[in-house]
């Protein structure tokens, strides 16, 4: 009976159909749709699909319409895995992009390009993952330029002299804070301590009441939107003076839901620059908030890029392989992107781009400065 | 030839039978519930995964030491569980897996919350074996574990185990040594989940302390559970079908956890015994339809 | 000195928070020796009725009686319809039905509700009290205050009421106290729901203390109440109640001194399995039921 069973599965698996329509340009997705990160997910589902119209509309990739294959990775690594093979092969796509965070990135990432699939990822920050492959590429702002940019802007648009460190323990709270670690003490920021606390953490205040004691200009803060809102909220219940600087993702509209009024003043360090004057940022925002009724995040943006980046590169160079990955890694200056202009690929395939700072008020984020020093936004 | 996205799932079926088999040891052979196996699928795979990174050990050898590893961490809760009752020892493994989880993510030793990357393809003759390889690899090792527990089974120490489960005080009169067999049951068990926990490492080629947490243990709990604690066949087929089916019913997929929590107060409560298991509807059904007696006759335990 | 009393207030409502969550489970062991572990999926329910009453008439005052009336009945009902079918089963069987309850109420509130945080803001969280660098919020107060004054109630009710004594009754001795003519099919009932109703307006205390819901919110907390339990003396309500202070205040206190050395819940298993190898009794003795 064992038998018959294990055949009949095996009959079910043989029989999946494995289809593919011509003259359409199949590009994958996937971003985390259920899951903790479920709220991201969805942003960035929604930034994508509104590239892929843009394209369409403006008359898709050389005639042909572009189809958006996509999937939900879960935040898993495990997922993200099953997810890949299946837009490879069954779905046979041309290239994929992540809207994901670094761990299901990360680990889709060698699959790809053993595959020869090109492979975009937006928000997955994590340095390994375009390292030494050439067909992934990193439109994210990696993690430790977040912190370098920290420092920077603590120092010179604040004037901080000391900062305390509140670290989120998983690879982006850790990574972030790795660079401001570093650049602060170049700045002349006195860094009093470290506190670490676990992804997912609600309470705050212990941490906060010692902050609270050791009295610094500006209180780094790595986390995402659910610990930053907490984070803010103490803080001005406990009377917290420090400033708090943030980094993308502080970068949500549900930072604002839930913290409300506290979050007035936290700065944070991203890639979407609400005040860009670049048309294609504009007409994102615009489009985007009329038909959600929220304001994009970075998030969103990011996808959106991640698609027009695919996009463009196959447009100029067709649908080989080789070829896509080649145009991308050429990208100079390309500006028909929401998050200013991407300035290059290196050559492990990270963009290096100009990095807005945000600050937020009356519950909005709104440009503060931007960072183009070479020696700080060079990944 | 079968396509490479089929290999994950067949990869992941094995894996998925092998978690299962392993609750299914301990609560099938020594009444023992562990709510936390994730625990020690994670102690499998993070040993394997750091002989070869860091050690550069062979990942034959690797697999063994990382069952190895389990086992010895098994050993430890055994003794502890000789302490407890059933329910607490059940909250005990539950605890066990949220203080793995934690060190991993806190100690220094094991890469934090950044996991373990980079972690090398087997190799088989001189060369990084193919997916198709790997895929043939498990299966072989879910056949041979299968052999192992079933021999086991057959053999005196099965009904030292039956024995305890079903009367404690009549074993013990009986003269089987009750904490002796209890923790041989929980040292089989986990150096199973080691070994499905090596296995996973070596395909994902890349792990973190968040792939091993308590909604997987309920995972691997409901999958054993369904099938029917106890038998070989009911761990074995429940993780069948809690593997293939939802790849098919990509829609179930946003309902998973519900789907898992549901059937298992659904099975607990109208058929402790699972789908699969002695007397259930299913087994008794299919033994109407097909007439013999003998089709399902002493597999179920 | 600003510093040590703002910890101190902020493990007493932490604590506060433990011990209304955890009375309705040890009230079940107490009585029926199930480890009820869908006690945390009701919690939740609690605080998503709060919200949602909240949000529809604009007003804390209706959250409450929303979520004590929810939580009875689905205390209830959970009894009446899962618990009663298994509750002479082995233990294992009732715990592995329950959390199987937890994990697809979780899931289905998730789809109701949406995955992430949801903002339940009353208005007056940023108010306090301020002497010098001490700070007292408005939630502190209300936390702490409101879990006083229902343990007073609990108090009252299980020591000086008819239906206190024939719980009590029925805890120490189920088959004698049917025997005297207690139903104890009712008591466990009436059980569920006074327990649930308490975790139900914990529910809604933890939303307005963070001024958020989630439907995930349950998850730490369904397992920490064991640690709650096993450290308080399994079934014992005073123990409980100060067990759960303790653990608060650990906890606040643990963090602020040496940081996260483990993940919080790390940290309470390591004790709960401890304690329940070195003192299987609990570390509040087991003296007498309540």
């Amino acid at each position: 009976m064992k038998k018959a069973i294990v055949a009949a599965c095996l009959a079910l698996v043989l029989c999946l159909p494995l289809a593919a329509l011509a003259d359409e340009v199949k590009i994958g997705f996937h971003a985390p749709l259920t899951g903790w990160a479920a709220a991201d997910g969805q942003s960035a589902l929604r930034g994508a699909q509104l590239a892929v119209e843009f394209i369409n509309a403006d008359g898709g990739i050389n005639g042909n319409k572009v189809a958006m294959v996509y999937y939900d990775d879960r935040i898993e690594a495990k997922e993200s895995v099953i997810v890949a093979r299946k837009l490879i092969e069954s779905d046979r796509v041309v290239g994929v992009v992540s809207g994901s965070y670094s761990t299901p990135t990360r680990a889709a990432a060698p699959i790809y390009d053993r595959n020869k699939v090109p492979y975009i990822s937006t928000i997955g920050t994590h340095p390994e993952i375009p390292m030494n492959r050439d067909y992934v590429f990193q439109i994210a702002v990696m993690s430790p330029i977040h912190g370098r940019v920290g420092a920077w802007m603590a120092a010179e648009t604040l004037k901080a002299k000391s900062a305390v460190l509140l670290v989120m323990d998983n690879d982006f709270g850790s990574a972030v804070t790795d660079g401001f670690r570093i650049m602060a003490p170049k700045y002349g920021i006195n860094i009093l301590k470290e506190y670490n606390y676990p992804l997912g953490e609600k309470d705050f205040r212990s941490l906060l009441s010692n902050i609270k004691n050791d009295n610094p200009d500006v209180l780094w803060a790595s986390g995402y939107y659910e610990e930053a809102a907490q984070i803010a909220k103490q803080a001005k219940e406990l009377g917290l003076k420090a400033t708090i600087i943030g980094q993308e993702g502080y970068d949500s509209p549900k930072f604002f839901e839930l913290a409300g009024d506290a979050t007035n003043g936290v700065v944070i360090t991203t890639n979407l620059d609400r005040g860009s004057q670049s048309p294609m940022a504009q007409k994102f925002l615009a489009e985007f908030f009329k038909q959600h009724k929220v304001a994009a995040d970075m998030v969103a943006a990011s996808a959106f890029d991640g698609m027009l980046v695919m996009a463009h590169a196959i447009k100029t160079a067709g649908t080989k392989p080789d070829d896509i990955a080649k145009a991308i890694g050429e990208m100079k200056n390309f500006e028909g992107v929401a998050t200013g202009p991407l300035l290059a690929f290196d050559a492990q395939g990270v963009v290096t781009r100009y990095i807005p700072v945000q600050i937020v008020k009356d519950q909005a984020f709104t440009s503060l400065t931007v960072c183009k020093d070479p020696k700080l936004i060079t990944p | 030839m079968i396509p490479a996205y089929y290999h994950t799932i067949m990869t992941f079926t094995c894996i998925n039978i092998l978690l299962s088999l392993s609750i299914g040891v301990l609560a099938g052979y020594a009444g023992q519930v562990s709510l936390g196996h994730a625990a020690f699928m994670a102690i499998g795979a993070y040993a394997s995964a750091m002989l070869t990174v860091t050690f550069k050990v062979s990942f034959w050898l690797a697999m063994p030491a990382a069952a190895l590893v389990s086992a010895m961490v098994g050993l430890l809760l055994g003794v502890i569980a000789l302490r407890l009752k059933e329910d607490f020892l059940a909250i005990t493994t539950m605890g066990l897996n949220f203080i793995v989880i934690g060190v991993l993510l806190y100690a220094p030793y094991f890469g934090k919350a950044l996991g373990i990357g980079d972690i090398p393809v087997p190799m088989l003759f001189g060369e990084e074996m193919g997916r198709g390889m790997y895929t043939a690899l498990c299966l072989a090792l879910v056949a041979g574990v299968v052999a192992a527990v079933w021999w086991l089974q057959r053999s005196w120490i099965g009904l030292a185990w039956r024995g305890i489960r079903e009367a404690q005080d009549v074993a013990q009169v009986m003269g089987v040594n009750i904490a002796k067999f209890k923790i041989f049951a929980f040292v089989i068990s986990t150096a199973i989940a080691g070994i499905a926990g090596s296995l996973y490492a070596h395909f994902l080629l890349f792990i973190t302390p968040y792939d091993f947490g308590f909604p997987l243990s309920i995972q691997i709990l409901t999958l054993a559970v369904l099938g029917g604690l106890g038998a070989i066949r009911g761990p074995v087929l429940g993780a069948i079908l809690l593997t293939i089916l939802p790849e098919y019913l990509r829609f179930i997929q946003d309902y998973r956890m519900l789907t898992y929590g549901l059937l298992l107060v659904l099975v607990m409560m109208y058929q402790p015994q699972g789908l699969f298991g002695h007397k259930s509807f299913l087994t008794e059904g299919l033994k109407r339809l097909f007439g013999g007696e003998e089709k399902i006759r002493g597999r179920a335990a | 000195m600003g510093t040590f009393l703002e910890n101190l207030v902020t493990g007493a409502a932490l604590g506060s928070i433990y011990a209304l969550i955890s009375i309705g489970m040890t009230m079940v062991y107490g009585l029926l020796k199930i480890l009820h572990v869908a006690h945390a999926g009701v919690y939740v329910f609690g605080a998503l009725l709060g919200l949602l009453a909240f949000r529809l008439t604009g007003s804390i005052l209706f959250a409450f009686p929303a979520a004590v009336l929810g939580c009875a009945l689905m205390g209830y009902l959970l009894y009446r319809f899962m618990y009663r079918r298994v509750q002479d089963e082995k233990p294992l069987i009732p715990l592995i039905v329950g959390i199987g309850m937890f994990t697809a109420m979780g899931d289905a509130y998730r789809l109701a509700a949406g995955p992430y945080s949801i903002s339940f803001e009353h208005g007056l969280a940023q108010t306090g009290i301020v002497l010098g660098t001490f700070h007292i919020s408005f939630n502190q107060v209300l936390v702490i205050g409101s879990a006083a004054a229902l343990l007073v109630l609990v108090w009252l009710m299980v020591n000086k009421t008819k239906t206190g004594l024939a719980w009590r009754a029925s805890a120490q001795d189920r088959e004698v106290a049917m025997g005297i003519g207690v139903n104890s099919n009712y008591m466990f009932g009436l059980n569920f729901m006074f327990g649930s109703a308490l975790a139900g307006i914990a529910g809604v205390l933890v939303g307005l203390y963070y001024g958020a819901v989630n439907a995930n919110m349950g998850e730490v907390w369904a397992y920490k109440v064991f640690v709650v339990m096993v450290l308080g003396g399994l079934g014992n309500v005073t123990g409980t109640v100060i067990a759960a202070y303790l653990l608060g205040l650990a906890e606040t206190f643990i963090i602020s001194s040496w940081g996260y050395f483990l993940p919080r819940d790390a940290i309470a298993f390591i004790c709960m399995i401890l304690v329940l190898i070195l003192m299987p009794n609990g570390v509040m003795g087991k003296r007498k039921q309540v």
